[in-house]
């Protein structure tokens, strides 16, 4: 049973597009810590 | 000694970088031990300049249960001068599912000294090296992949435990919420 | 032993050992003069908020094995195995319940040793101490060589070189600026990584792309696609309940729960797992384009960087140079800090010297730093590859923990000696089953032995815990 070409694109597509969002997540919280100086 | 490392199977993997460290280290462990192979091998050499000098292919299983394999070649001096002198493709290592390499897939491996190979179905497969100054022996290497029910039997533990931990975690929190309103 | 065409030159990896170096010290430095307490040193002030906790619960499960072991489980076990590779987020997220119980638990606790000691007594105290400190020595040790023979394969700089670099670093920020620096570090440490991680894969895509990627391994490497691989079927959740078993017993993990901010802990975990999940896959496919690029690997765990060289050419291994350096020290840092957190309280003030003041536990934990460090170092120096196979067993040994520590927070009935022998018997069966069949089961045979002992064990026991009892701050 061999994965598609088209499960294969799609899987990777969208792990790779999470990844991407990640970066901009923590830097956005970190504003917000920052802003309330809640960092530490 | 530390050679005999390098035989177990290079795939086993941990979960953190534990296995990968070891098989890096063991290559390292590896190549020194093949310095001073190599070392010994040419002071043989000079005293006997007519030895002849075949090349040895050892895989580090005989039957591979996960489709992978590591191909090694001894002594590498062999491959690599002839690599620098001829053209890549004068050294290769040809595979084939039969002995006599009727159909075969080349590899040029001038300038590597061990090839990991995966993806392989069941079924036996043959390795040899082929170059100027003589082919290597034939490898035979059988990929025998486990049984799809004992796979299936270790998939379904592993779904029943992983249920079991989500349901403990679950009924515990709704259980220490509980307790914590009354 | 060279095996990347376009490795750097090693003025080029020394020049960005140094500057790498250099920022991570001066921000440790930086970041140690605000520390006071015991609690700030050890907890990071028991306060940090939900950017940095986040980030360091990613980053710390971002070893190298992320940019490293992923490519290479990729190669070996084709989709399956970066699938189950990314199954590690499992632990990130259940851990997350488990960290807000925690710290309502035990709102002055400082380990995971703790937790066991005064919910189990003595016995599994000791056995669990044992197990942890085992994996953490063990991890400790292969990072630190993992560190040396990367930075000698990437720039050919001389291996001792390298780790006693990376090591010394990574010693002398904690030692300065405690979990805080650790925190600190993770945050820039993490970007780094997911933009080294992202720019591979992207360049992977855009010069093979995935059809030819799809019908190559197709053609020759049939088992990478097939979705009944057997072995790899084996190793997912095998690799699921090894991640658990490591992230729930480990005091990486427990001493970051104590030091989040209340209400954050879970929030934070939730989230670092949620973005933890796709980073192997991002990371690992980039191997199965191997075939396609024509690159023979001598050794699966090259995979990641054969490829990046490939596509990239020098700056590839700059890139991963530096993704590698930022994942290893992102690591070192947090074991260094909780393993001196474990071995402070749990055998300084446990089993040495049980009425030490807070200030000499500072000064304790510091000194545990630096025994730490030399020792890691001079086993690291010795290159004993017993010492490194013995690394692959740690499976066995933390996936016996997970019960124990799962139900023993949650519900009143399990047993001292329930547990301890379900530790104990999880440990020596998955052990046994590895040499039997397989690393890729060795986690979960252990996982299922501990749980049925803990069960039928307690069972006989009859005896009920009250969780009242931890509430307070009593020593040993």
């Amino acid at each position: 049973m061999t994965i598609s070409l088209f499960s294969f694109t799609a899987l990777t597509l969208v792990a790779l597009a999470m990844v991407c969002l990640s970066p901009l997540l923590l830097i956005a919280l970190l504003v917000i810590d920052f802003k309330r100086g809640e960092l530490w | 000694m530390q050679s005999t490392h390098w035989s177990i199977p290079a795939g086993n993997s941990d979960f953190s970088l534990i296995k990968h460290v070891t098989e890096i280290f063991k290559t390292v462990c590896l190549s020194a031990s093949l310095t001073r192979f190599f070392w010994l091998t040419s002071l043989l050499l000079a005293a006997s300049p007519l030895c002849a000098q075949q090349i040895k292919l050892s895989s580090n299983t005989e039957i591979s249960t996960e489709g992978y394999f590591v191909l090694s070649w001894q002594p590498e001096t062999a491959i690599a001068d002839n690599g620098a002198s001829a053209k890549h493709d004068a050294v290769f290592l040809r595979q084939s599912q039969s002995r006599d390499f009727s159909v075969s897939k080349k590899y040029a491996i001038a300038s590597i000294e061990a090839l990991t190979l995966s993806g392989f179905e069941d079924g036996e497969y043959f390795f040899q090296i082929v170059s100027p100054a003589g082919n290597s022996n034939v490898l035979q290497v059988r990929v025998q992949h486990h049984a799809l029910s004992k796979a299936m039997g270790f998939f379904l533990t592993g779904l029943l435990l992983f249920v079991v931990l989500a349901c403990s975690i679950f009924f515990g929190l709704k259980q220490s919420k509980d307790e914590n309103l009354g | 032993m060279k095996t990347l065409d376009s490795a750097l030159s090693p003025g080029m990896g020394a020049a960005i050992l140094v500057v790498f170096s250099l920022i991570w010290i001066v921000f440790g430095y930086y970041l140690g003069r605000k520390n006071k307490s015991l609690d700030d040193y050890m907890l990071a002030g028991r306060n940090v908020g939900l950017a940095f906790a986040t980030a360091t619960a990613m980053a710390t499960w971002v070893t190298s094995n992320t940019t490293m072991t992923a490519p290479q489980l990729t190669y070996q076990l084709g989709v399956w195995g970066m699938v189950g590779y990314s199954l590690g987020a499992v632990g990130l997220l259940l851990f997350a319940p488990l960290a807000k119980r925690i710290k309502a638990l035990l709102p002055h606790g400082f380990t995971s040793g703790d937790f066991i000691r005064r919910r189990y007594g003595i016995a599994a105290w000791r056995i669990f101490l044992i197990i942890s400190l085992f994996y953490a020595f063990g991890w400790l040790i292969s990072l630190g060589m993992a560190g040396g023979i990367l930075v000698n394969t990437l720039s050919g700089l001389d291996y001792h070189l390298g780790m006693s670099i990376i090591l010394f670093v990574c010693v002398c920020y904690t030692l300065m600026g405690g979990l805080r620096a650790v925190i600190a570090t993770d945050f820039v440490q993490t970007l780094i990584i997911i933009i080294g991680v992202i720019i591979i894969a992207v360049l992977v895509i855009q010069n093979v792309g995935f059809d030819t990627i799809h019908r190559n391994l197709k053609e020759d490497h049939p088992q990478l696609l097939n979705l009944l691989f057997p072995a790899a079927i084996m190793f997912l959740f095998n690799n699921l309940l090894f991640g658990v078993g490591e992230i729930f017993h480990s005091n990486v993990w427990w001493s970051r729960a104590f030091a989040f901010r209340e209400n954050t802990g879970a929030k934070a975990y939730l989230l670092a797992g949620l973005c933890w999940l796709p980073i192997p896959v991002a990371a690992g496919f980039v191997a199965l384009a191997a075939p396609s690029l024509n690159i023979l690997v001598p050794s699966a765990d090259m995979v990641g960087p054969l490829v990046a060289g490939k596509v990239l050419g020098s700056v590839g291994a700059v890139i991963v140079f530096i993704v590698v350096f930022s994942a290893l020290a992102s690591s070192l840092d947090s074991l260094l800090a909780a393993t001196a957190d474990l071995i402070t309280q749990d055998i300084y003030r446990g089993h040495l010297k049980p009425d030490a003041s807070n200030e000499d536990c500072l000064k304790a934990s510091k000194f545990v730093i630096l025994i730490l460090g030399l020792g890691a170092w001079a086993l690291c120096l010795l290159k004993l590859s017993t010492l490194a196979s013995l690394l692959y067993f740690t499976g066995a040994f933390v996936a016996s923990t997970i019960w124990p520590i799962v139900f023993g927070l949650f519900f009143r009935w399990p047993g001292k000696f329930a547990v301890s022998a379900a530790m104990v018997s999880g440990t020596v069966l998955g052990l046994a089953s590895y040499f039997m069949i397989g690393f890729y089961v060795a986690a979960l045979v252990s996982c299922a032995v501990s749980l049925v002992v803990t069960l039928v064990f307690s069972k006989f026991e009859n005896h009920l815990f009250d969780f009242d009892s931890l509430q307070s701050t009593d020593k040993p």
